[in-house]
């Protein structure tokens, strides 16, 4: 009776997404109708120009929002269930810091003294560059986190190490921006406000590639992630694995998170919101449960913040990564007081 | 005697560290664990009880020795292939997050499932069962964080019965819960042992209650291990040379720890007079007399064949009241019972002296 009434709210909730897509791709700027919008789709006759907004930006944004959104929220999910403490999200791991130092050191390193030119560098190469830096300091991170997560057997250790590394990369981000020139710095500063635009198809296919593995990955582990309710002992008396737990879930968490930062900047708060929102609506903590519902609410949610973000008629967009946060801090509080009664 | 299930040979508990020589926690040789016997792990802290269960479910490996389970070697076998095996229960239950009480025992069947944890009609009629086992039906549906101390233990206990293996640890599993409930867990888990004919070893330091109900107890000391039924190791004394202490006596006859002082004040004798027989009133003047004397004993007093105190509780003429009667140097002096505490009188009286 219970797993059919979940199914009702899972279905109900992953069609919801279809109208909140159309919505975020309708509003903007220049306000396309829905109708407009079915005719571009699927009669092909429309102007050139609602056309190109359509399938060159909107449509990327919003495809790129979804992935964005499962993404986060999932690799949220693994980490709450890893440490145990549902405070823990992506960015425990310090795979945010990991991408923010790789693209501190491309866009600011002529301050530093590298000798790569960053202007002209992002003037040739645009954002593959930034993608490329940020997700290789993400899997620099990952791989010093995975290292020692196998030689070290216990959570609240890699919990430490984590955050170290997050105040470390902090640090030398920090360093390389007070010598950089005010212009370096705008660039980087605008990197860390997030951005679910500029991505095109090719990248979202490398992306989709990501969410799609580190979906698996994850999946197989729900299983293990329910054993980890009942503590590390009880776990490992039922049959998990913990090494291996431990190392899946870090890889697929920071494919996941480290996917997203690489091309999208860091995004915050969605990770640690749609686990607790899901935890609210499902009633449960079985990660069986928990981990369709997290992606589902993770995905409506990204096109919810992204349709808020370029509400505006005049064209501006506000940062993502602030609206996450705007909306995020408080959903996380009242999720917290629900989840208590 | 039972079928043994689990079987050590040579067994040599410790810790082996790099580099350093190996720290041998205890040598406990050939031990069996048989089919349907209720067996109780005793010993003083840091003894090694904690130790030899890891060693024996396999999460530690031998110094020496080895640990088999229906003839498989356990340091051969992985986590998961244990996991058919043993089942454990712990102390403490922390649970994070939201799981009702069904889910928490369904867990008991992930060893039997696949990674997708697709559980079988079968699961679910196995892990109700195990419910009413432990008489926890009717919890069923309630999440785990608002019962009690005494009904979680019951459930991760039903959880354990439905992971189905022949051996079960409890690791002091009634160490956080009051008299009543550590009595029910007890009796539980003996009539599991015999209805189900599972191999069951618990480590608690619940010595008095053991005596009553184990088949066998394991009492470990000095990096040795003792094995034999309730009344061999009482009718033996072995109970008294193991947990000795100056402050502690183990009273072989009732089963019971009593208090020792630690300084001895004065001696005496205590006695009940004839005529308490015609006594009417709500005491049992038996009991009492021996309370009395456990509490004087307790305070430094001790028994003398010569005393310095001859104490005897006497009846009145009334037939509802008791008083004590104390021969002190000579002199004769009566306390109601009612009114005074004996030893404080005794001692008012020695220190005069």
């Amino acid at each position: 009776m219970n797993k059919k009434y979940i199914d009702i709210k899972l279905i109900g909730l992953s069609l919801a997404i279809i109208p909140l897509f159309f919505i975020d791709i309708s509003i903007g700027s220049s306000n396309i109708s829905i109708s407009d919008i079915m005719k571009t789709f699927f009669g092909g006759e429309q102007e050139d120009s609602t056309a190109t907004i359509l399938w060159l930006i909107r449509v990327p944004k919003a495809l790129v929002a979804v992935l964005v959104g499962i993404a986060l929220s999932i690799s949220g999910l693994l980490m709450q269930a890893l440490f145990r403490n549902p405070m823990a999200g992506p960015s425990v791991l310090g795979i945010n810091s990991g991408a923010s130092l790789g693209v501190a050191l491309v866009s600011l390193s002529s301050g530093i003294g590298l000798g790569i030119n960053s202007i002209s560098y992002l003037e040739n190469f645009g954002i593959w560059l930034t993608v490329f830096a940020s997700s290789a300091g993400a899997a620099i991170v990952m791989f010093i986190v995975l290292l020692v997560a196998h030689k070290v057997n216990d959570n609240v250790a890699l919990l430490i190490v984590g955050m170290m590394l997050g105040a470390l990369t902090a640090s030398l981000v920090g360093i390389a921006q007070y010598f950089s020139h005010p212009d370096q710095l705008q660039e980087y500063i605008l990197w860390t406000f997030g951005s679910l635009g500029g991505i095109v198809y090719e990248q979202i296919i490398i992306l989709t590639v990501f969410v799609v593995v580190g979906f698996i990955i994850a999946l197989t582990l729900c299983r293990s992630m329910n054993l980890m309710l009942l503590g590390e002992q009880y776990a490992k008396s039922m049959g998990l694995s913990v090494q291996r737990y431990r190392i899946l879930s870090i890889l697929s968490a920071s494919l996941l998170a480290g996917g997203v930062t690489g091309f999208c900047g860091p995004i915050g708060f969605v990770g640690i919101a749609a686990p607790h929102i899901a935890r609210v609506v499902a009633k449960s903590s079985d990660h069986f449960k928990l981990l369709p519902l997290s992606a589902v609410i993770g995905a409506l949610g990204m096109l919810i913040c992204d349709t808020i973000s370029h509400w505006s008629d005049s064209g501006v967009v506000i940062p993502i990564n602030s609206i996450t946060s705007l909306i995020g801090a408080p959903i996380v509080i009242i999720a917290m007081l629900k989840g208590r009664k | 005697m039972n079928e043994s299930v689990l079987s050590t040979r040579n067994l040599i508990t410790g810790y082996q560290d790099k580099g350093v020589a190996p720290k041998v926690v205890g040598k406990y040789g050939e031990l069996h664990l048989r089919r349907g016997e209720f067996n109780v792990l005793i010993g003083v802290n840091g003894v090694g009880k904690s130790t030899l269960l890891k060693t024996l479910s396999g999460e530690i490996i031998p110094l020496e020795g080895e640990v088999t389970i229906n003839g498989q070697v356990l340091n051969e076998l992985s986590n998961t292939q244990r996991s058919l095996l043993i089942s454990f229960v712990f102390s403490n239950t922390s649970i994070v997050g939201k799981l009702t009480v069904f889910e928490t025992v369904l867990m008991g069947r992930y060893p039997y499932v696949n990674w997708w944890g697709k559980l079988k009609e079968e699961d679910h009629r196995i892990a109700l069962d195990a419910l009413k086992d432990v008489g926890a039906d009717h919890l069923k549906e309630r999440y785990i964080n608002t019962l009690s101390d005494g009904e979680r233990q019951k459930v991760m206990i039903a959880r354990a019965i439905a992971q189905n293996t022949d051996v079960i640890f409890l690791d002091e599993p009634s160490a956080h819960l009051d008299l009543i409930n550590r009595i029910e867990i007890f009796q539980l888990l003996k009539s599991i042992a015999r209805k189900k004919q599972k191999a069951i070893l618990l480590s608690t330091h619940e010595i008095e209650m053991s005596l009553q109900v184990a088949d066998n107890l394991w009492i470990l000391y000095d990096k040795e291990v003792k094995i034999g039924s309730p009344s061999e190791i009482v009718a033996t004394n072995f109970i008294n040379q193991t947990f000795s202490s100056p402050s502690i006596a183990f009273n072989a006859k009732s089963g019971v720890f009593n208090f020792c002082a630690s300084e001895r004040l004065f001696s005496f004798k205590i006695s009940l007079s004839q005529e308490v027989e015609n006594y009417k009133g709500p005491i049992d003047p038996v009991i009492y007399l021996e309370w009395e004397l456990k509490k004087m004993i307790s305070e430094g007093a001790y028994i003398d064949g010569n005393p310095q105190f001859d104490i005897i509780l006497r009846g009145m003429e009334k037939e509802e009241a008791l008083h004590w009667e104390v021969n002190f140097d000579g002199k004769k002096y009566t306390y109601d019972l009612s009114k005074c505490s004996l030893f404080s009188e005794l001692m008012k009286l020695y220190q005069l002296d």
